[in-house]
């Protein structure tokens, strides 16, 4: 019980950790530095009690009721492999980073990132089934974002927007590809895929999880990211990044070949699993081939130091997936190629982590990582060259250092391979892995020769000195199993490796065979030196002719035309959005302008050579564009047919329904004197409307009085009218009301209304003055006189021949009911008869309801203003009012209807 | 005996508690404000522990049933209480309990609060009504008051957008009910006022035609509330104009609501077989298809932050359709319990928005640079409820995706698992953008310094409150009684499996 406990505690640990570093840190910086030491020293504690009892043979398992079902975790010897050495390289990177990141910022986040990162790596190794490993692989990916933007410069940001992508498409396709697996019953990673299944399925799974984990890998073609995120870390970020989360890449591809899409028991090449297992391992083979390939090829031509050791990061990757395709291609056949991958791995994260250690040392201490301007650092910083020298000839397969173990192990297993397939393809792959490791040599010759041993071209400054003891013994400490594992390499195949393939099943003779016959044999050893020396001799020629400065155009990467697109889309968006806000007024034109904007984009940036990706899109929207531009103008025109007949048809009918359904659908609040004060108001606003718009009717029709036309311009001068005629009818309008009002407060609805009608008389004379001032004063007020006495002694008269007459209508009290004029109806005082209006009210709602519904559905917001403008027509308006007032008023009816109904049924039940 | 009394009457218990609330909200003016939210968070809290009673019973695969109320001979008011409804009342009640107490430090003290509470307590009861409705009748009277009610939480700010919003909302509202409207007629003409039940009601021998004019209409109705593509014009209207304590309801449940209802229709008005037998499930299906990637799109392009979260909205609902159109079981779990999730991490992420608009003047997604300097607690509740809707593991949104997911595979469609990535790809594009902004882009100098605490501690409150459930949601969706194993009990009935 408690040994299975381990596996929690490893995994959750350092989660947990985590919390108490921001809070220590803000303590005490020593504190939080001895925490973080404390808990990684702690990992690698577990990790090694882990492998001890892993080792003697003992399978670990513990679970926790998370998430789907539950979170299974489980250790073999592969898990505990990796789990020591991961926790190990977060010992050294922290111990390094004590001293490193006293220059850094945010050092809290730092520190607090770092754990939770080894605790999901843990878990990723740790994982019994595949949701587990993709719960860990995605907090991994996710958390690691902070440790490449770490330092905030504009390179970091850039590089963890696109490193941030990529991980959110890879966990996609990971996650597709294990859903497939679930749902063609797989999902535990000791219990292989049934060998029934769809094959199709089968191999869209295969596809989709190598791909998902080739992404974390730096796999190529989705590689890009890594030269670009790997080195803006701060160093031991780098070296975190490069020596152990890129494992957990090839970690998941490692399970994916030999355990989920392998069947258990014996090789059968005959079945359709088995055969599938072999194409799988052959493809991930070959895929390893172009990376280690590609990767060596662009190292070669890179100046910073930095960069040049994660393109080495992807190569050496290729390595490992090589080895691991051939295991997977072999069978039975494959330990050798399969332990040659993981020691690999393992190999790598120590001889790669030291290299970028080592690269931060020099780069804290010279100030630059330009390998070309760097020069004789081997008499400043000896002890950080002699490290370095170390860990440089563990890359390079030098004999008796750790790579030299693992790559001819691979080199052989490939020479299986080649054996095994008969065909020549393989052949091929062997040569090009000679080549690559020639590359590596090279590489690793100019690194270690441009930096350290050559003369300095500048003068180095005093200030460069060794680098502070903390960061020599990290490095230190990586570089003991580099030369440990290069003379004993049956620490680890004979402990871990062997007996854990031996667990799977897979026959592990060849792992003795290869110790006891080719391990430090003289045709190992000759041709790693030829490749030592054909490495030298690259470097020389290199150097002498400038070859390391040729680059490939920059076409052929798969990120350039990402990136194109990318950008074209970005602008496309962006030309979209100012399309849409540009086009004002309906969906479709809105519409139709981000089309034309995203199209315009494309077009842009397939003149800056965007590429035919760009090119196509945009026809694609020009087609789009075109043929909806064809339909809206249609669509527009037949709306706007309908609109014109359905106002038409309206017309007659309006105010009058208009009123009914106020009326008898809404209620009149208030008293009738109030409900028809409201609707004078509606009457004589109309006709403030009238008298504006006949004003600026004769004033666009009078011609500018000859002489005057040039102080006072035709748009001055009719502008002036009209607000002139808004100042006075407005004046006029209160004025009526309040008339209006005083006579319904004295003689109530039957006054109000006598007095409308009088009132009604004298609307056209008011007008005419109204109207014939305005456009006499125009002139005046548009060249900026003071005319507010010339207004008051127009209104003075009208005004008090308008309060003359409601006077009079108050104090005579005819009872001679008036016939209000055909053009403005008085508005009735009591509801009609019952029989009528149900029909009339209700399909004037319905075609009010039916109105609006189209003018809601032809605007949208950003147009409400203006529509609001355009809908003075007093049916809109009415309307509009009306449904407001309808929503309100049916809320708090309904209320009411449901407090009646539950006290009905209050009733019943009491009733029983 | 008593007690099985009481577990009977308990669906009208908890649809009449939060009436009572909302009747109580005016004459409990004299409690002062704090008394009085006191009362009503107590009922709301009451309200979502009459839905836990219900829990168990529901596990077990009894469903609850009450005979309420006559109308006419064969119209009446039934309920009913079965796993789907319990759990999206589960859903409703707590969230609502959530924005109540954020409506607390939100909702400004300008006379028209009485309103909001009484029509938010309100709503909460329609709700629960439309959860426990035990035939179309039911569902229908429940759904109509509940749609045309929250009206006045609409127009709350009484600006001319929020009042343009609210014009907007209840025309397509009322067209969408009287689509339903229809669709209950032509239901009743066909097979009577038979109750909901799985496996469907309507008599799979009847006129095609007809079968198909009433799924059109019902589903037409309940799109225009789920806000299916060409029907969703007024959800990123009404969003930004209501407040936040009410659009996080309106985008968390009520969209929902509408989704809620198709999954009624489909499985217990038409019944799996005669859905499928009709033939009508790809078109549902390429339309959600389309929603959900159209909107994401759309969602990616606009600026400001709560259309934005409508849009997602849209995006995300239309999983539930796509889901439900697959009419298989795993599936319609998934609908089920994505139904859940994306109440609370949207639910939270309009809080911050609501809490960045008010607080930091921020409404705008390219007003977000720096603000989690301003606003860390928000931003970090933020940041979380984003990742959740993008489906990080362990976060809720994780199980839908993963349900949903394999569902899919399982139901042999694996285009539609495209649509479902997809749109998770998506999602990651416009919600982790302003993640983005608000932590790795200098502040504008102008800003005003961070106030402490940033904001009122009854906002905060629910806030973490709601992100936290999203979380525990995710690392513990397999406990029995939470939506998961409510979600697959549910799908389990309606296909005749458990």
């Amino acid at each position: 019980m408690s040994r299975d406990a381990l596996l929690l505690v490893l995994v959750f640990g350092p989660f947990l950790a985590a919390l108490a570093v921001p809070w220590l840190g803000r303590r005490s910086e020593r504190w939080r530095d001895g925490w973080v030491m404390l808990v990684t020293t702690a990992s690698v504690a577990g990790a090694a009690r882990l492998a001890a009892l892993v080792a003697a043979g003992a399978r670990l398992e513990a679970g926790l009721p998370l998430l789907v079902g539950r979170l299974e975790f489980a250790a073999d010897h592969f898990s505990a492999l990796f789990a020591l050495f991961c926790s190990f390289l977060w010992c050294c990177a922290t111990l390094y980073s004590l001293a490193y990141m006293k220059t850094q910022r945010a050092r809290d986040r730092y520190h607090a990132a770092s754990l939770v990162v080894l605790g999901a790596m843990l878990g990723v190794v740790l994982a019994a089934d595949l949701v587990t490993l993709f719960l860990f692989f995605e907090t991994l990916g996710l958390v690691a974002f902070l440790l490449v933007v770490h330092t905030g410069t504009p390179e970091a940001r850039q590089a963890a927007i696109q490193y941030f992508w990529m991980t959110i498409l890879g966990g996609i396709a990971l996650l597709a590809g294990i859903m497939l697996v679930y749902d063609l019953g797989g999902g535990s990673l000791s219990a292989p895929l049934a060998g029934d299944v769809s094959p199709v399925h089968r191999a869209a799974a295969a596809a989709l999880m190598v791909l998902g984990f080739g992404v974390k890998a730096g796999m190529v073609p989705v590689h890009f990211w890594l030269p670009n995120a790997h080195p803006v870390a701060p160093s031991p970020a780098s070296a975190l990044l490069s020596g152990a989360m890129i494992k957990a890449g090839a970690y998941g591809i490692f399970r994916c070949v030999s355990a989920v899409f392998q069947p258990s028991g014996v090789a059968d090449p005959g079945d359709s699993a088995w055969a599938f297992a072999v194409e799988l391992g052959l493809i991930v083979t070959w895929l390893g081939i172009i990376t280690m390939a590609l990767g060596v090829l662009f190292a070669l031509g890179q100046s910073n130091a930095k960069r040049m050791l994660a393109y080495h990061s992807i190569s050496q990757m290729g390595f490992i997936l090589a080895g691991l395709g051939a295991g997977g291609y072999l069978l039975g056949e494959g330990a050798l190629g399969t332990a040659g991958g993981l020691l690999h791995a393992v190999n790598h994260a120590l001889f790669k982590a030291c290299l970028f250690l080592g690269a931060g040392a020099v780069a804290l201490r010279a100030g630059s990582l330009d390998m070309y301007a760097l020069g004789g650092l081997w008499r400043r910083m000896p002890v950080t060259f002699a490290l370095m020298l170390v860990a440089a000839a563990g890359i390079t397969g030098l004999p008796w250092f750790n790579g030299f173990v693992s790559k001819s192990m691979i080199h052989h297993a490939l020479e299986a391979a080649h054996a095994a397939s008969g065909t020549g393809s393989l052949k091929l792959a062997e040569r090009i892995f000679v080549l690559t490791a020639v590359g590596t040599s090279a590489s690793f010759i100019k690194l270690i020769g441009l930096i350290f041993l050559r003369r300095s071209r500048l003068e180095t400054p005093e200030s460069v000195r060794e680098a502070p003891a903390a960061m020599l013994v990290a490095m230190g400490l990586l570089c003991v199993p580099v030369i440990v594992l290069g003379w004993r390499p049956e620490l680890l195949l004979g402990t871990l490796l062997a007996p854990g393939l031996a667990a799977t099943g897979v026959p592990v003779d060849g792992i003795g065979y290869y110790l006891g016959h080719y391990f430090l044999s003289a045709g190992d050893i000759g041709m790693s030196l030829v490749i030592f020396a054909l490495g030298g001799v690259v470097f020389a020629v290199g150097m002498r002719y400038g070859l390391f400065h040729l680059h490939l155009p920059a076409w052929l990467g798969i990120d350039y035309w990402l990136r194109r697109a990318g950008r074209a889309t970005a602008a496309a968006f962006e030309q979209g959005a100012t399309g849409m806000r540009g086009a004002r007024g309906e969906h479709g034109a809105q519409f139709l302008g981000a089309l034309r904007g995203v199209s315009r984009g494309y077009h842009r940036a397939g003149q800056q050579g965007g590429g035919a990706l760009g090119e196509l899109l945009l026809l694609v929207f020009q087609g789009i564009t075109f043929l909806y531009g064809q339909v809206q103008q249609r669509v527009a025109w037949l709306l706007r047919a309908v609109r014109r007949r359905f106002l038409l048809g309206m017309g007659e009918a309006g105010l009058a329904r208009r009123q009914l359904v106020e009326s008898v659908l809404v209620g009149q609040p208030g008293s009738p004197a109030q409900s028809f004060l409201e609707a004078a108001w509606g009457a004589l606003e109309q006709d403030r409307h009238a008298t504006v718009r006949a004003v600026l009717a004769k004033a666009a029709e009078t011609p500018a009085p000859a002489g005057t036309g040039a102080a006072a311009p035709a748009e001055g001068r009719i502008e002036a009218a009209r607000a002139l005629a808004g100042l006075m009818s407005g004046t006029v309008f209160e004025a009526r009301l309040e008339g209006l009002s005083e006579l319904a407060r004295s003689g109530g609805a039957t006054a109000a209304r006598e007095g409308f009608a009088a009132l009604h008389r004298e609307l056209q004379a008011t007008r005419a003055a109204i109207g014939a001032a305005a456009l006499q004063l125009a002139e005046a007020r548009a060249s900026g006189e003071d005319i507010v006495r010339e207004v008051a002694a127009v209104l003075q008269p009208v005004l008090a021949r308008e309060a003359g007459v409601l006077a009079a209508t108050a104090t005579a009290k005819p009872t001679v009911p008036t016939t209000p004029e055909r053009e403005v109806p008085l508005p009735p005082l009591a509801p009609p008869r019952q029989a009528r209006r149900w029909r009339n009210a209700f399909g004037a709602w319905l075609r009010d309801m039916a109105r609006l519904a189209i003018a809601e559905l032809r605007q949208n917001p950003s147009s409400w203003p203006r529509s609001e403008a355009l809908d003075t027509e007093p049916g809109m308006v009415a309307a509009r009012r009306g449904i407001q007032r309808y929503a309100r008023d049916v809320a708090l009816n309904v209320v009411a209807i449901f407090l009646v109904l539950s006290l009905l049924m209050a009733a019943l039940w009491l009733g029983g | 005996m008593q007690a099985a009394n009481f577990t009977h009457l308990l669906p009208a218990l908890i649809v009449a508690l939060p009436l009572a609330g909302g009747a109580l909200a005016l004459p409990l003016r004299g409690l002062g404000e704090r008394g009085r939210l006191l009362v009503l968070g107590i009922l709301c809290a009451l309200t979502l522990l009459g839905v836990l009673l219900l829990v168990p019973g529901a596990l077990a695969g009894q469903v609850v049933g009450l005979r309420l109320l006559q109308f006419a001979p064969g119209v009446e008011l039934v309920f009913r209480a079965d796993a789907m409804g319990i759990q999206f009342a589960l859903t409703v009640a707590a969230l609502f309990l959530l924005a109540l107490v954020y409506s607390g430090g939100y909702i400004r003290r300008d006379g028209r609060e009485t309103r909001y509470y009484a029509f938010f307590m309100l709503s909460l009861g329609w709700m629960m009504g439309v959860a426990f409705a035990g035939n179309l009748i039911t569902l229908l009277v429940f759904y109509e008051l509940f749609s045309i009610l929250v009206y006045p939480l609409v127009v709350h700010e009484e600006t001319p957008e929020a009042i343009r919003a609210g014009t907007k909302y209840i025309i397509y509202i009322l067209i969408g009910g009287s689509l339903i409207l229809l669709g209950v007629i032509f239901a009743f003409h066909l097979a009577g006022d038979r109750q909901l039940a799985p496996g469907g009601i309507l008599d799979p021998d009847t006129d095609r035609t007809l079968l198909l004019v009433t799924f059109w209409c019902l589903v037409a109705g309940f799109g225009v509330k789920a806000a299916i593509m060409p029907l969703h014009g007024w959800v990123p209207d009404v969003h930004p104009a209501a407040p936040a304590s009410f659009s996080a309801l309106l985008s968390g449940v009520m969209v929902a609501t509408g989704c809620f209802g198709i999954l009624r229709v489909v499985f217990e008005v038409f019944g799996v077989e005669l859905a499928a037998a009709l033939g009508v499930m790809p078109v549902l299906t390429t339309l959600a298809a389309i929603s959900v990637l159209l909107a994401a799109i759309l969602a990616a392009g606009e600026d400001n932050l709560k259309r934005r979260l409508a849009w997602s909205t849209i995006s995300q609902m239309a999983y539930v359709i796509m889901a439900v159109s697959l009419l298989a079981p795993g599936v319609t779990a998934g609908a089920l319990v994505h139904i859940s999730n994306h109440a609370f991490l949207k639910g939270a992420l309009f809080f911050c928005a609501g809490l960045l608009a008010s607080h930091a003047g921020i409404r705008r997604v390219s007003e977000l640079a720096g603000a989690a300097r301003r606003m860390p607690l928000t931003m970090a509740a933020f940041t979380v409820a984003a990742l959740g809707i993008v489906g990080i593991p362990p976060l809720s949104g994780f199980i839908s995706k993963w349900v949903l997911g394999v569902g899919i595979l399982d139901a042999g469609q694996p285009l539609v698992l495209l649509v479902l990535l997809g749109g998770a790809l998506l999602a990651a594009l416009y919600l982790l953008q302003p993640v983005w902004l608000a932590y790795f882009h200098a502040p504008d100098p102008a800003a005003p310094a961070p106030c402490r605490p940033e904001a009122p501690v009854s906002t905060l409150v629910p806030l973490l409150v709601a992100v936290a459930l999203s979380v525990f949601l995710g690392l513990a969706a397999a406990l029995p009684g939470l939506p998961l194993s409510l979600a697959q009990r549910a799908a389990a009935a309606f296909f005749g499996t458990g």
